[in-house]
């Protein structure tokens, strides 16, 4: 092959990669683009692509009510969850992965089994249980819910990330008489930063998104982003698209952050963990 | 041993609350398909025993929507396996600027569903909708892509398609980087066609990883609950109302607590079986021990 001709051909491979890219972020970008727009410039015909960009969507969303609350519900919710999850789920991650512990295979498939469920077959019994509780619209009970929501995710991520540790390091200490609590603190958790953040930001954005459980188990005291960006397109006059607009550029934008950090470890989040590069 | 006794003290608080938060609810949930109980309604559960799954074997509309469900998955995750394959190997060569373009492709896998979706019906509608703006200036007509039919299927695909097609292009890309580049330059001295490198270079080292990615993704979109629920609520008709959704509104809008329970016992089943099978497919890591 020629060189120009080679040169043309990377050049056309080079034009097709960024329409491709272009596609896939172009809603992302209408919906970006749509929260600065001028009320009438959102259903303007034909559609606007040049605009001078206004907060005023943002301005009337606050005014419109039911802005903060949501937002703050859903920050704190997602980062105390996952706190707790990983508080509780470390332990036992270190544990099934340096010792021998009985139906280990089994605790994995058991929670494993739990994130491939359908959430629409585990929000029935939850609904009751709540109930039963008093726990329906309570920030604890939507807390412990995201909890239980994380713990199977972060258990297959740390005790893939803790397989892949050197052992010698914590054999020796254990060698020594240290006990594994002190292992686990002072050689396991060192090692392990990096990881951590990446179980964090994948778990906070799971639960970030989530919805159904929301929806079923909250009221407006304890309602999340996605639930009242659901809710909160309905208004007298139809869909409200300037809230919608404004309140899901803010509720998408934590993400597309996040996106720039994950990146190296996608594939391993997406799978739990399973397929590790 | 010390250490012995302490591994007890590290899993156990992850065990009750696995059991109070997850198997608890599941058992009552198996243990409620038994009984004619509705939450509204209260009184007393009466057990029928087989009866809801007996009723939910004879309901011709459940049978209807195993189709739907299944039209869905096999749409979205054929599709999606199509188009990420060809990313896959587009975005294997060699472009500029691609470590800036990847992650605008991956945004759609981590953006909530419920946002995509909302959004969504903005960029489908008839009146004022991107899509719509162009065919009316293009080609002179307009369609209604949530209300029709026959397009609502497709168009609630197209968005679970946009969603995570990149899902696969990222798994055809992991498989592609475990080829051994050798193999390759091996195949360009024997001079093999395109079609052999793929077929005996190519293929084995990615078909694995493809796979489960295929596995994952059904399991997956067997589970679509938000992205249907916020774009068209099942309808029109019932032309998008998969299981989640009819498990959905037997159980919280119809208030049938025993029967929704039967069907969510039989969408537990199906997931169980789902996840045996990916647990099966997964390649042993080395470090296991």
């Amino acid at each position: 092959m020629s060189a120009t001709k080679q040169a043309k051909k990377s050049r056309l491979r080079q034009i097709i990669a960024v329409v491709i890219t272009f596609g896939y972020f172009s809603p992302i970008l209408w919906l970006i683009m749509t929260a600065f727009k001028k009320r009438i410039d959102i259903f303007a015909i034909p559609p606007k692509f040049f605009f001078v960009p206004t907060l005023d969507n943002f301005r009337y969303s606050v005014g419109r009510g039911m802005f903060w609350g949501p937002l703050i519900n859903s920050l704190v919710m997602s980062v105390l969850a996952v706190c707790l999850a990983i508080v509780i789920t470390i332990f036992a991650a270190y544990a099934i992965s340096r010792f021998r512990v009985p139906a280990s295979k089994f605790i994995m498939f058991l929670v494993l089994s739990l994130r491939m469920m359908p959430p629409a077959v585990v929000v029935i019994p939850m609904f009751l249980m709540y109930r039963l509780l008093g726990m329906v619209n309570t920030h604890v009970g939507m807390v412990l819910l995201y909890t239980m929501f994380s713990i199977p995710f972060t258990l297959w991520m740390l005790k893939g990330f803790i397989d892949e540790l050197p052992r010698q390091f914590d054999d020796a200490a254990l060698a020594d008489g240290a006990n594994p609590l002190q292992v686990l603190k002072d050689i396991i958790l060192p090692q392990l930063g990096p990881a951590l953040a990446t179980v964090i930001i994948f778990n906070m954005i799971f639960v970030w998104n989530e919805f159904l459980f929301s929806y079923i188990l909250t009221g407006p005291e304890t309602r999340t982003m996605p639930v009242q960006i659901a809710m909160g397109i309905y208004t007298d006059k139809g869909v409200d698209w300037e809230y919608v607009s404004a309140l899901s550029t803010i509720y998408v934008l934590p993400v597309l952050a996040a996106i720039y950090v994950l990146q190296n470890n996608l594939l391993r989040g997406m799978t739990f963990g399973t397929i590790r590069r | 041993m010390f250490s012995q006794r302490i591994k007890w003290w590290f899993i156990t608080p992850m065990l009750v609350f696995l059991f109070l938060w997850n198997v608890l609810p599941l058992l009552w949930v198996v243990g409620l398909s038994f009984y004619n109980y509705s939450v509204l309604k209260g009184g007393t559960p009466r057990f029928v025993g087989f009866l809801n799954y007996l009723l939910l074997h004879m309901d011709p509309y459940m049978w209807e929507r195993f189709r739907t469900t299944f039209l869905f998955v096999l749409l979205a995750v054929a599709l999606e396996l199509v188009i990420g394959f060809v990313l896959g190997f587009f975005f294997n060569q060699k472009i500029k600027g691609k470590k800036y373009m990847l992650p605008l492709i991956f945004v759609p896998m981590i953006v909530a569903p419920v946002a995509a979706g909302v959004f969504f019906r903005f960029i489908y509608d008839p009146h004022w909708g991107i899509i719509n703006y162009f065919l009316n200036t293009l080609f002179g007509f307009r369609l209604e892509f949530l209300e029709d039919a026959a397009l609502a299927m497709p168009a609630v695909v197209a968005v679970d398609v946009w969603m995570w097609s990149p899902f696969m292009m990222l798994m055809c890309l992991a498989g592609l980087q475990a080829v051994p580049k050798h193999l390759y330059e091996a195949a360009e001295i024997d001079r093999l066609s395109w079609w052999t490198q793929f077929r005996y270079i190519v293929l084995p080292h990615i078909k694995p990883v493809l796979v489960l990615a295929v596995l994952l993704r059904t399991i997956d979109a067997f589970k679509i609950f938000d992205i249907i629920f916020v774009m068209t609520g099942g309808g029109p008709g019932s032309a998008t109302e998969v299981l989640p959704m009819t498990l959905y509104r037997n159980a919280f809008l119809f208030w049938r607590t025993g029967s929704a329970s039967a069907l969510a016992v039989v969408l537990l089943l199906i997931a169980v079986a789902f996840t045996s099978l990916y647990l099966l497919l997964i390649p042993r890591p080395r470090t296991e021990g």
